[in-house]
């Protein structure tokens, strides 16, 4: 059974022809000394040029594939008819197109040639650029393109370590049990508190009234909130300094032992949440640069061939 | 026509002999008992024929049982496809309506009707039949039909506390019970009927013997599954009740102890109301001479020709002979009377049946055709009638050449085949060495019908052979009814097994005798089959479910195995007769066939041969059973994580499963790209729902089709739209009536229904482009929104060509479709990983 | 002692009332949230001890609350007696006298009216976590801004002000140019205070600089080979080597090999052309061809060919050896001086140290020779103008007239001096014949003709030897003059010579590589220079 990550996928099959390129790229870059040094506009820097808009247009393609991987599934023909149809003259085209096909049908296989043909591509890219920055179009296309292999390279790590983290976090819970717990861990604080005094009432409802699972964006990315209402309801609680009973105080203790329960809860459903918000957002900003770089190639090579 | 030959027939003395007036010990043509549908029928048609009849109802007014129908019940007139012949007239309608219709008909017509009069004794041959009431009159009649239904022996509900008052048998105005909790027993019509008209104003749980609602029409069951999804309802399905308890005198709720699939579940509630349908009136018959199929007391009586009862002249017909519908009584009672007047009517499906049969014997009326073929098939013999013809329509009769598949081993298959001429060979390995032949009047396919696995051999036609494929629906329907096929199937099987499985070459004689002694044992999940160290009692053929077996290893216990239907355990013990060396556990609601240690040690005494051959296998078993993968060092956390997962995957029914999606949790990035990518296979709707479902070790199952090897979901599809394909996947054709009876039955909840929105999707290169700048489809056509809704359920992307969909548009390689026989080995190896990490 | 009926009511599924009752009996009901409570009203918006209902002095029934609020028919009061059909509101709870079935039995019923405190309870069992794509900022609008950004402001916006006046116009009045975020790099030193703007050389957008762009201010450029405008010419577009935005400093060229692609194979590209094909000087050059002159004037040369058998002769009008003038030398007009002559003595470099200035007569000869100007001993020490025979002829004219008018002598004698003078002058050994060549007699005003010096200064006119890098090695290890008598004997090394040093393109051990432009110049036009 095949239980290799991204990275090791059939036995890093896309790591060799990444390598392979860049060893080649380096090694032209290097035995390669035109009269005006190493640019973009030398014979290597036009290569380099259209292997990098290739390449670019390629990893831009993953994104299309992800989306189309149903889109594409080829209906089973299995009549009698199409079968004999295919036999004849369609059968050698159809074989390659089906051949070309199943190369490319697992979405895992294209993300991990995704991830090394991304990092190829920074390597042949910078040695287009012959090192001349500038501020300018051509060093623009180059920012968007690092912005989008850092940001693809937060995401390989956040793939690879963020769902063990999350299974260990959750556990056999579900987001719907946990919330289901805490409501119910809620519900009886807060009906045990009727038993107490109007300040132990007042504090435990008002926690309760008042607590967030998360708020904006960036509570989810830190994975706890500024302020955390159980936390402050059992701080208060802890404070207060008014006599009780002995039966009330045993109903204390249940509320606090409650509210303590509830507050670990919380923590596990905000740490999911985090979670969850890490392995996304990344791609809030990779995608968005990626089109990005993608009119800006545009432009860089309208720029190029304008002024020729 | 009808009214001509009347006038022709009737003598001008039966006109005049026929009178309101009656007296005593005069002499009928006809004595008609019973003024239910059937009876009253019989009774008009007489009197339209001008015969002298008399119809005696036990009552004090006509058609009782309709009558005790519940108040304001919708009388249906099933099946639909059956067009009414008698002159009464019937159509569906309120149980008022139909009455009232029924009274008016018995004024209009001047039915000869006498209420009060309850049959006590009937004497005679046919001719001069004499009728004692128990008014002790008697009246005299030729003929004798017996139309008195089945409803003056209504079944008990026979557990202890069923006494209770609140246990009652009858509803017959629903709107007096409110806010209570009913529990109403038994899904035949009845029960269905009572409980839809129960549930507007109480909480109502349904509870059925079987697993489904198959003894009910289609018009109820209909409405029962739609009132069951709406959750108006809740249903204990495959449960028996086992006792009733008084759990508070004072508010005088009772408790009901059923035994569910799940376990033990005690429900509070208000009242039961058993339904549970009624049982001839045994005594009363035997009384009259009449003579049963069985001793059962649900068989039916033995019937001749046209209803004729085993007394020539007595005629059985409605419910008592076996045709519970009102329709089939009405028509059954023109027949009858036609009957009785010599003119033999041919049944509406005579042609079919005609057809059928003349594929393979040679006949004149359809009957004898029945009997050839009962004669020539033993296990049909149990049938009667009604059930052969059922058994003939549902049928297909194929012709083999020699030679020729009818079925590759490892395919998938339910259908159920009877030899009605010719002879068949059994391939059971991939040589092709012929492990039996089967002749005429056997059959095969039995393991298929009953444990839903792959076909364990190759069948090829031996000579030109006629084989009879029932389907399976039909076939249970039948195990249902008829104890005694089911009895030669279980025997049948498991003949089959000790010879394919044990490999002993027994003469057939013997084999009998080694299989006669074999019971059926019903466990409950969780119940132990046998425990490790115990004295074995014999070997199990798992029938149905599944069983999981493990061994205590430094006090831990270790789920070493599944075990699923079709297969066996305690052949060990069977082989050596010493202790079991597991614990067999039920893994779901079990079903086994137990051949006793005893009664093999006996035939083992009386033959040498036999113990030589036991001893081989013993060791040979032995031997493999070493190479298995025991864990060696038992503190060892690998092993135990392993076997806590195979038992986690068990219970989330993995081990009947034949192929499932499971989650490996710690690659799954939750993109859920899974999900959308089977929505947009399949027609906007996921079978799929990633974030639902157990998570173990890593390892989630989702709520996703397990393709069961034992499809719960195919148990009861009306329009048989779940099929399973060759390759083993289980799917829903376009025959699907989105009934939801698959909804219900799937314990996983891994089938919806949902609209069919088949889209067009432009697939070009432009369209898709815009579709993922703007979000929206560019091109999209739906049909009309009121699409009928249809059951949706994964079918492994078995129309597209790259296999399935989810699995292929996973990024990280996180979703993987996994088959039991991977299970060990991938726990094993999670259990590896997890201690590297 | 109160004894009371207390109707609860609850609603069943369809809202219709369920009314459970049961006794409550004691000397005072207290009503509140407290257990202790006879009527327990378990909800949070109720005090612990909200009311009590106790008997009053007078026996009637009176509801109290100490500190809490209690609502009777509308209004909030301490105290009320209670009174059959009064409705009490008891935080969220509904409190009805009933009528009372017995005498003396109070019958309150009540009912929770709302259940809100359950909501955010409910609230936190269906919370739905915010999904990501429903921020504004989502991947798909983040992308169109982006897109947006860059299309507008580094695609369209230079292209406009290239292609529209009045974007053009309007951008210069904002002082923006966005043409900078196009640009690649910065301008040549040279061009960059020209102040131009892009669209001076890019006239037109999609193509390549045109010449006409450069020739605006580079009018006088020699063109190599025929012109570029005529048609089936070489390539010969300046940006084929002059590269410009390759940051301040010169505008470098890119020239390496850049011949070998047109004169590798010449009649491809120029038919008519005679020259050899070329493909490196290391491997595949032609033999040098001397450009040899035939005669005084421009035009006088000829090429010697090496196909040609005899070595190459210049006869440059002069008597002159080599041998003699190297090494140490004594004056001719002093015997006792010694000088030593070097090559450098007369071959002095040229300003840019390319090559050598032209021998110069009086820089370079006089010294040694000036006894030779000397026309007559009488007047010893008096000497002729070098030069011009015109101007010489002149002189001796002038000096004898002058001469005979102070001794009164007759033309005659004039004339015989003047004769006799020109024969001196064009003596062998003493006149200007010493280096000279005298032909007879043309023009009557000369007293003799002198055949013009022929200084041959390029010898090899496309091609340029740059002297002054060869400095570490001796001239004559190239000019192998030590033994040369004769004037007309050419030392110009050849192809094998230079070889000995140069390689061709490809560097070679021991060897300098040598491309095409490291002697030849590109604008270096022959027909023009020459």
């Amino acid at each position: 059974m095949q239980r290799l990550t991204l990275l090791e996928y059939k036995n890093y099959r896309y790591l060799k022809p990444a390598a392979g390129l860049v060893a080649l790229a380096v090694l032209a870059y290097l035995f390669h000394s035109p009269v005006l040094g190493p640019r973009g506009d030398t014979w290597l820097g036009y290569t380099l040029a259209v292997i990098g808009a290739a390449a670019v247009f390629i990893l831009a393609w993953y994104g299309v594939v992800r989306r189309r991987i149903p889109v594409l599934a080829e209906r089973r023909k299995m009549t009698p008819l199409t079968l004999l149809q295919e036999k004849n003259f369609q059968e050698r085209r159809m074989n390659r197109v089906r051949f070309l096909r199943r190369r490319a049908s697992t979405l895992q296989g294209w993300l991990s040639a995704h991830i090394y043909l991304g990092l190829a591509t920074f390597v042949i890219v910078t040695l287009h650029s012959g090192f001349h920055f500038g501020w300018n179009i051509h060093t623009l296309t180059y920012a968007l393109l690092i912005g989008v292999i850092v940001t693809g390279l937060y995401g390989v790590y956040a793939y690879l370590r963020f769902p063990r983290l999350m299974t260990d976090n959750l556990g056999g819970d579900s987001m719907s049990t946990l919330l289901a717990d805490i409501s119910e861990l809620d519900q009886l604080a807060r009906t045990n508190a009727l038993r107490l005094p109007d300040e132990f009432d007042a504090i435990v409802q008002r926690s309760s009234r008042d607590t967030r699972i998360t708020g904006g964006l960036l509570e989810q990315l830190r994975g706890r909130p500024r302020l955390c209402a159980t936390r402050v309801g059992i701080d208060q609680l802890q404070q207060l300094n008014v006599a009780l009973d002995p039966a009330q105080i045993q109903v204390f203790r249940d509320i606090c032992s409650l509210l303590l329960r509830k507050e670990s809860q919380l923590k596990r459903v905000r740490l999911e949440l985090m979670y969850k918000s890490r392995l996304q957002i990344w791609l809030h900003v990779h995608v968005p640069l990626a089109i990005g770089l993608i009119a800006a190639l545009f432009a860089h090579v309208t720029a190029v061939f304008f002024f020729w | 026509m009808q009214q001509k030959s009347l006038h022709s027939n009737a003598t001008d003395d039966d006109v005049l002999a026929l009178s309101p007036d009656l007296e005593s010990g005069r002499a009928f043509k006809i004595a008609i008992v019973g003024s239910g549908p059937g009876g009253l029928s019989a009774a008009a048609h007489a009197a339209e024929l001008g015969i002298s009849y008399v119809l005696l109802e036990s009552e004090a007014a006509p058609a009782n049982t309709t009558r005790n129908f519940q108040k304001g019940k919708h009388v249906m007139a099933e099946p639909g496809s059956l067009p009414l012949r008698s002159s009464l007239p019937f159509a569906t309608g309120t149980r008022e309506a139909v009455i009232g219709v029924w009274e008016q008909a018995i004024q209009s017509r001047g039915i000869n009707l006498r209420l009060n009069a309850r049959v006590t004794s009937i004497t005679g041959e046919q001719g001069s039949f004499d009728v004692g009431l128990e008014s002790n009159e008697t009246i005299r009649a030729e003929f004798v039909i017996l139309a008195i239904g089945l409803q003056g022996n209504i079944r008990k509900l026979e557990v202890p506390g069923a006494n209770h008052p609140r246990v009652q048998y009858q509803l017959d105005d629903p709107e007096e019970y409110q806010d209570e909790t009913i529990l109403v027993v038994g899904g035949g019509d009845a029960g269905v009927e009572d409980a839809l008209a129960l549930k507007a104003k109480n909480h109502v749980i349904l509870v059925n013997r079987q697993e489904d609602f198959i003894n009910c029409g289609d018009e109820n069951f209909e409405r029962i599954i739609a009132s069951l999804k709406a959750a108006e309802l809740e249903s204990r399905l495959d449960t028996a009740i086992t006792s009733v308890e008084v759990s508070d005198s004072e508010t005088a709720i009772l408790t009901v102890v059923a035994n569910t699939p799940h376990g033990i579940e005690r429900i509070s509630c208000h009242r039961v109301i058993a339904r549970l349908g009624a049982e001839p009136p045994r005594r009363l018959l035997d009384s009259f001479g009449i003579r049963f199929q069985s001793e059962d007391a649900a068989a039916l009586p033995l019937m001749g020709l046209h209803a004729e009862s085993s007394v020539p002249g007595i005629y059985i017909i409605g419910a008592l002979g076996g045709h519970p519908l009102i329709k089939q009584a009405i028509n059954q009672g023109y027949d009858v009377v036609e009957c009785i007047m010599g003119r033999a009517l041919e049944s509406l499906d005579e042609a079919m049946l005609r057809q059928k049969l003349a594929l393979c014997y040679q006949f004149e009326t359809v009957s004898d055709g029945l009997a050839a073929l009962q004669q020539g098939i033993p296990h049909l013999a149990a049938l009667n009638t009604q059930q052969l013809r059922e058994f003939v329509l549902a049928s297909t009769f194929r012709g083999y050449v020699p030679e020729q598949v009818v079925f590759q081993r490892n395919d998938y298959g339910t259908d159920f085949y009877s030899i009605a001429r010719g002879e068949i060979d059994v391939h059971v390995d991939e040589k092709g060495t012929i492990a039996a032949t089967l002749s005429c009047g056997q059959f095969f396919g039995e393991m298929g019908l009953i444990s839903g696995r792959r076909r364990s051999a190759t069948i090829k036609a031996k000579s030109a052979c006629t084989l009879i494929e029932t389907p399976r629906r039909t076939m249970l329907n039948l195990l249902d009814a008829v104890e005694e096929l089911r009895r030669l199937l279980d025997a049948a099987a498991l003949k089959r097994a000790i010879h394919t499985y044990l490999g002993l070459s027994l003469a057939p004689a013997e084999l009998d005798a080694l299989v006669a002694g074999a019971k059926v044992r019903h466990f409950a999940a969780g119940e132990v089959l046998f425990n490790e160290g115990d004295k074995a009692d014999g070997l199990h053929l798992i029938r149905r479910g599944s069983v999981t077996v493990s061994r205590m290893i430094a006090g831990r216990d270790y789920t070493l195995s599944y075990v699923s239907a079709g297969n066996y355990v305690g052949e060990m013990a069977l082989l050596s007769g010493g202790p079991c060396q597991a614990t067999v556990r039920a893994a779901v609601n079990t079903e086994t066939i137990l051949l006793e240690t005893e009664h093999v040690a006996v035939r083992v005494e009386q033959n040498s041969a036999f113990r030589k051959q036991l001893d081989a296998r013993y060791l040979e078993n032995m031997q493999s059973e070493e190479g298995q993968s025991i864990p060696a060092n038992p503190g060892n956390y690998v092993s135990s994580r392993a076997t806590n997962l195979v038992a986690f995957l068990t219970q989330q029914g993995l081990g009947e499963a034949t192929d499932v999606l499971l989650i490996d949790y710690s690659k799954c990035i939750r993109c859920d790209n899974c999900v959308t990518a089977c929505a947009d296979t399949h027609g906007g709707t996921s079978r799929l729902d990633r974030e639902a479902g157990p998570t173990y070790a890593n390892i989630h199952v989702p709520t996703s089709c397990r393709h069961c090897e034992h499809p719960h979901c195919m148990k009861d599809c009306p329009p048989d739209a779940l099929r399973r394909s060759t390759n083993g996947e289980v799917y829903i054709t376009d025959q699907c009536i989105g009934c939801g009876n698959c909804v219900s039955n799937c314990p996983y909840g891994v089938i919806q229904l949902a609209a069919a929105q088949p889209t067009i999707r432009d697939k070009s290169m432009l369209g898709f482009l815009i579709e993922l700048a703007t979000g929206t489809h560019p091109v999209t056509h739906t049909t009309a929104i009121s699409a009928p809704q249809q059951a949706v359920k994964c079918d492994m992307c078995q129309s597209f060509r790259d296999g399935p969909v989810c699995v292929r548009s996973c990024p990280t390689g996180a979703a993987l479709r996994v088959n039991p026989d991977d299970f060990l080995s991938f726990a094993h190896q999670l259990g590896a990983e997890a201690i590297q990490l | 002692m109160i004894r009371c009926l207390l109707i609860k009511i609850g609603r069943n599924q369809r809202g219709l009332p369920i009314r459970a009752e049961r006794n409550v009996d004691g000397d005072v009901l207290r009503i509140g949230r407290s257990a202790e409570c006879n009527i327990h009203l378990p909800d949070h918006r109720v005090s612990l001890h909200h009311a009590h209902i106790r008997h009053s002095t007078d026996g009637k029934l009176y509801i109290d609350s100490a500190h809490a609020e209690l609502n009777v028919d509308g209004t909030f009061v301490q105290s009320a007696e209670l009174a059959v059909g009064m409705m009490i509101h008891l935080g969220p709870y509904q409190f009805v006298v009933e009528a009372m079935p017995q005498a003396d039995q109070l019958t309150l019923s009540y009912e929770l009216l709302t259940s809100q405190q359950l909501d955010v309870v409910a609230d936190l069992k269906n919370w739905q976590p915010p999904s990501l794509h429903n921020l504004w900022f989502n991947q798909r609008r983040a992308a169109w801004l982006l897109v947006g950004l860059i299309v507008l402001g580094f695609m369209l916006l230079p292209m406009l002000q290239a292609t529209s006046p009045q974007v053009g116009a309007w951008l210069q009045k904002l002082s923006v140019n966005p043409h900078q975020l196009w640009s690649s790099g910065a301008l040549s030193n040279a061009h960059r205070g020209s102040n131009a703007s892009c669209m001076d050389c890019h006239n037109q957008p999609f193509q390549a600089v045109a010449n006409a762009a450069c020739l605006k201010c580079h009018a006088d450029t020699a063109v190599h080979g025929k012109h570029p405008s005529q048609k089936g010419t070489s390539r010969t577009n300046c940006i084929e080597c002059h590269r410009e935005h390759q940051g301040g400093r010169a505008m470098p060229n890119r020239s390496e090999g850049e011949c070998v692609r047109c004169h590798a194979d010449i009649k491809r590209f120029e038919p008519v052309s005679r020259l050899p094909n070329i493909r490196d000087f290391g491997h595949d050059h032609p033999e040098f061809q001397l450009s040899i002159r035939t005669g005084p004037n421009k035009g006088d040369l000829r090429l010697f060919l090496p196909s040609e058998a005899q070595p190459p002769r210049q006869d440059p009008g002069l008597k002159f050896s080599h041998a003699t003038h190297i090494g140490k030398v004594s004056i001719p007009w002093d015997q006792m001086t010694v000088r030593e002559l070097k090559c450098a003595s007369c071959h002095q470099p040229d300003q840019v140290g390319l090559g050598t200035r032209p021998v110069n007569f009086r820089q370079h000869c006089f010294y040694c020779h000036q006894d030779k100007l000397e026309f007559d001993p009488v007047v010893a020490g008096r000497k002729l103008p070098h030069g011009s025979v015109a101007e010489l002829s002149d002189t001796l004219r002038d000096y004898y007239a002058g001469l005979a008018f102070g001794s009164r002598q007759t033309p005659q004698w004039v004339s015989a001096s003047l004769e006799h003078a020109a024969k001196t002058l064009t003596d062998e050994e003493d006149g200007c014949a010493y280096c000279h060549t005298i032909r007879a007699n043309a023009d009557p005003r000369k007293l003799f003709e002198v055949a013009t010096v022929l200084q041959n200064q390029h010898w090899f006119p496309a091609a340029r030897f740059p002297h002054n890098r060869h400095v570490t090695s001796k001239c004559v290890d190239c000019h192998k003059i030590t033994e040369s008598k004769d004037s007309a004997e050419i030392f110009i090394p050849d192809l094998a010579t230079c070889r000995k040093c140069h390689a061709g393109m490809n560097p070679v051990a021991n060897k300098v590589s040598s491309p095409c432009m490291s002697c030849h110049d590109y604008h270096f036009a022959t027909a023009k220079e020459l």
